[in-house]
């Protein structure tokens, strides 16, 4: 727990490999004699691999979402193809029926006659031309989505600056500037008055936890200077399939970091 | 296609694509061949993919000798098959035990570290970012303070650094926190 800036960096390149002769021995003979310090040393290298595992896990999590977009297209063309079927069967049965009972427009050998056929085939081009247009367009739909989910949680909270003093609740602010929103929230919730800044961070801390509704309705509300509250509620509205209230500024992105503005380009005309 | 450049540059989206295009040969084969269950087949091919992707990433993996289909092939045939049955020995919890095996497959002394390595994931992914980001970019892709610095946007390298301290010493209180619970 005596764990100092320096003592990280030490035992860093201990881990790295970057030690060596006096350094190295000095660093080994204080692991030799100092239980703590050892056990630090442990703890240090179990991070490294938590950590590579962390990075591991996340990239099987992204090639389940690619699985399961597949997996929606796939089934879509499943779709496709019974409407397809059906149209198919639709226009035999329609051309069967009209060889069984329609009275004039067979020819007497009791054939349909070719401009029938035009005509059915020309109505199932019509019926899969639309199904097929209407699906395309659920389908992009369904991928803008998903994309914009990605935008809002690929990215740490997209806050350029992070500072454990602002604001009138430095508790909260502290759990903030280390990523623990839920934490933040907690102290977030309990205080009675909120200056607009920190009010901003509850949101972005409620946006990161998966209260939407609840962020979005505190950056409705909130009229504030030096923050990027407009990309946000921007992000929450394309995400709701809503209209963006306030395209000028979500597109604007005057105080947008260089990731933000990638995201803000993909839903903005030049 | 220059498959490795591309997981260098732009990591996810050619991840994504090389799943997307190879999918269909290496679950093909799990299914038909390997008599694998497709859902575990898919498993075993995300497991894969993230296998060549930590290759690429540590530097193991600097050129193809083979296409990469026969690569791929390669770990879905023999690495992540196995690495599958063994996991399937062992009742876990975890999200991703063919990962997690993996995983433990390089570490020496693994006993003394298993339990201290699953909490410290346990207590990593809690933290969430930009912790886990930030750390993820020292450890994993061993960048300087000065380019997490730009990535992450922040004012300068010693903020970056301080942080770094600052979520070091919040994953030591997890670990507390984890031991007395156990305890």
């Amino acid at each position: 727990m005596k764990l100092t800036e320096q003592d990280i960096d030490l035992i860093d390149a201990y881990l790295a490999g970057e030690l060596s002769g006096e350094d190295l021995l000095a660093f080994e003979l204080r692991m030799a004699g100092d239980v703590e310090f050892a056990d630090e040393v442990g703890m240090m290298e179990a991070l490294r691999v938590g950590v590579k595992r962390s990075v591991l896990e996340d990239k099987m999590r992204l090639l389940k979402q690619v699985d399961s977009r597949q997996s929606i297209v796939d089934g879509g063309i499943d779709v496709d193809k019974t409407s397809m079927d059906h149209g198919l069967s639709t226009m035999d049965s329609e051309s069967k029926d009209s060889v069984d009972h329609g009275p004039s427009t067979m020819d007497s050998k009791g054939k349909v006659p070719g401009l029938w056929k035009v005509l059915a085939v020309a109505a199932s081009i019509g019926v899969i031309g639309f199904v097929g247009s209407w699906w395309m367009g659920e389908m992009e739909e369904k991928s803008q989505y998903l994309a914009l989910e990605e935008d809002i949680f690929a990215y740490p909270d997209l806050i350029t600056e992070r500072s454990t003093g602002e604001g009138g609740n430095p508790e909260a602010m502290q759990f903030y500037s280390l990523g623990d929103y839920g934490e933040a929230l907690k102290y977030f919730n309990q205080a009675e008055e909120l200056d607009g800044p920190t009010s901003f961070y509850k949101a972005i801390s409620l946006l990161k936890s998966g209260e939407i509704e609840d962020a979005y309705l505190i950056l409705k509300v909130l009229n504030l200077d030096g923050f990027p509250s407009d990309f946000y509620k921007g992000i929450i509205e394309l995400n709701s399939n809503i209209d963006v209230q306030n395209m000028s500024q979500f597109c604007k992105c005057d105080l947008c970091t260089e990731e933000m503005l990638a995201i803000s380009k993909k839903y903005c005309s030049d | 296609m220059d498959w490795i450049t591309e997981i260098k540059t732009d990591e996810n989206a050619a991840l994504r694509q090389l799943y997307a295009s190879y999918k269909g040969d290496c679950i093909g084969w799990l299914t038909s061949k390997g008599n694998v269950q497709l859902v575990d087949a898919k498993e075993i091919f995300q497991t894969a993919v993230v296998i060549l992707y930590d290759n690429v990433m540590s530097g193991k993996l600097t050129e193809l000798n083979s296409n990469i289909k026969s690569y791929l092939i390669g770990i879905c045939k023999n690495k992540a098959y196995e690495l599958f049955r063994a996991q399937k020995k062992t009742s876990t919890t975890d999200e991703f035990p063919t990962v997690r095996s993996y995983i433990m497959e390089g570490v020496e002394e693994k006993q003394a570290l298993e339990g201290r390595i699953d909490a410290l994931t346990a207590a990593l992914n809690k933290l969430g970012d930009p912790c886990r980001l930030l750390l993820q970019l020292f450890y994993y892709k061993k960048m300087s303070m000065d380019e997490i610095t730009a990535q992450m946007a922040y004012k300068n390298a010693s903020t970056t650094k301080n942080l770094k301290y600052k979520c070091i010493k919040r994953l030591q209180l997890a670990m507390v926190g984890h031991k007395q619970e156990k305890g």
